[in-house]
């Protein structure tokens, strides 16, 4: 498979080069936009939310260390976590799919056609090594964002079972992507 | 559970479902004793795993153009706000025609003048968003939020602002407005800098701050991005003051021109 390269735009963000914010917001905004609507219902939410997410992105784009993660992975998770803040706040659950639907990963998609390909394919690799249960625990905190206590009371299972199975998971990632490290 | 053990639940709860803050001061107080995992590694790995399970979905939605508009919008202000232009600039570009809206001060200089780079590069199918001015953001903004605050700048009592005039405008919703102002006197930016003050009841006794910045002279009017250090959902009063530069955190100095929001 080709390996789209694209140039890393938040350092040129933080320089205050305009050319770049430009083209963060042309590349990343439909990233950005989707996964506020999967993590809210309301669409007037979801568009305060990822004004703040863009916001948020301009003031820490010198955070950024490319020796880290991919900018895509790094944007993901500035939106992720500003999503999960507001969630977290308005204590709802947040409106996807149902709980007992668990996703192939074994289908390419459009991300795998850009520079988040190296991240989310191992990450997509490795989650499939892991137990049918731990991949879809995993799913359905990380994609669907259901709290730890939603996803135990739904699969019947202890609290702190899926919080293990989600910690190690999560290492397991994380080590699969130092590992890619130069 | 030993404190690793801790460590790691506490980042793998923010990963995925937030922490309350007591549990943040924890987690950060954890971070500071121990350097075996990085304080946002566990994120990134969810952040991976989401696009993982998101490419798989091919559920990719976009961002309606008008929202993309406004964020472009409020990218230029906000990169404005980092950018210090010389007045002599203004000056060089106002004997040169470049621009004569009568509202359009220095701020929308410094705006025409990337425009006027910027023309070069945006050429060809990939062209970026376009970068309206900041005359063209106020109206926007105007147009488009249903709940912007439109407030005059009061007529203040002493003879050196006695002939202020403009207005301010802000959308909660969107957390975003402009100052409008003719008449105050130019500053040094070296000695003193304006600073403006947004009086919020419902959020701190003390003003927020709405950020610095400079009248240079020879300006008639100047439009200024208001730089609200935090979210403001009710605003009473706009004030600015005269500050040393770079601003204050907590001003004494006296409110040299309000803008109250009628009840």
């Amino acid at each position: 498979m080709k390996t789209i390269v694209s140039e890393s735009l938040l350092p040129r963000v933080a320089a205050g080069d305009e050319r770049a914010v430009a083209e963060c917001l042309d590349r990343y905004a439909n990233l950005v936009w989707s996964l506020a609507r999967r993590f809210t219902s309301d669409r007037s939410e979801a568009e305060d939310a990822v004004q703040e997410i863009f916001i948020e992105l301009w003031s820490s784009a010198s955070r950024y260390d490319s020796s880290k993660a991919s900018e895509t992975t790094f944007i993901a998770m500035v939106a992720r976590r500003r999503l999960i803040d507001r969630l977290r706040k308005t204590r709802r659950e947040p409106h996807m799919e149902e709980l007992d639907v668990v996703m192939d990963l074994g289908t390419p998609g459009p991300v795998e056609a850009t520079e988040a390909k190296d991240d989310a394919a191992r990450a997509s690799r490795l989650i499939k090594t892991l137990k049918p249960e731990q991949q879809k625990i995993i799913q359905l905190a990380v994609y669907q964002g259901h709290t730890h206590q939603s996803i135990a009371d739904s699969l019947g299972m202890p609290l702190g079972t899926v919080k293990t199975h989600l910690r190690r998971g999560l290492m397991r990632v994380r080590t699969a992507m130092q590992e890619a490290l130069p | 559970m030993s404190g690793q053990g801790r460590l790691l639940d506490l980042l793998t709860s923010r990963a995925t479902e937030g922490l309350p803050k007591e549990l943040s001061r924890e987690l950060d107080a954890a971070l500071g004793r121990q350097t075996d995992i990085g304080p946002h590694d566990l994120d990134l790995a969810a952040a991976a795993a989401d696009l993982a399970f998101a490419s798989s979905a091919s559920v990719t939605e976009a961002m309606p153009a008008d929202l993309k508009q406004l964020i472009m919008q409020q990218a230029r202000a906000h990169l404005y706000r980092r950018t210090e232009a010389a007045p002599t600039t203004t000056a060089a570009m106002r004997k040169r025609g470049l621009f004569d809206a009568a509202y359009v001060g220095w701020y929308a200089a410094a705006a025409m003048l990337l425009l006027a780079l910027w023309a070069p590069w945006s050429s060809g199918p990939e062209e970026p968003a376009a970068l309206p001015s900041l005359a063209e953001q106020r109206e926007l903004l105007i147009a488009g939020a249903d709940d912007v605050i439109q407030v005059a700048w009061a007529r203040p009592a002493t003879e050196e602002y006695a002939h202020v005039a403009g207005d301010v405008v802000w959308s909660i919703q969107r957390q975003a407005g402009f100052m409008r102002l003719s008449g105050l006197p130019a500053n040094r930016s070296s000695v003193e800098q304006y600073q403006l003050w947004i009086v919020d009841p419902s959020r701190d006794e003390r003003p927020i701050d709405g950020g610095v910045f400079d009248i240079p002279a020879g300006v008639d009017e100047v439009l200024v991005p208001i730089d609200a250090k935090l979210r403001t959902d009710n605003p009473t009063v706009f004030a600015i003051t005269l500050e040393q530069p770079g601003g204050v955190v907590v001003s004494d100095g006296p409110l040299l021109v309000v803008a109250p929001v009628d009840a």
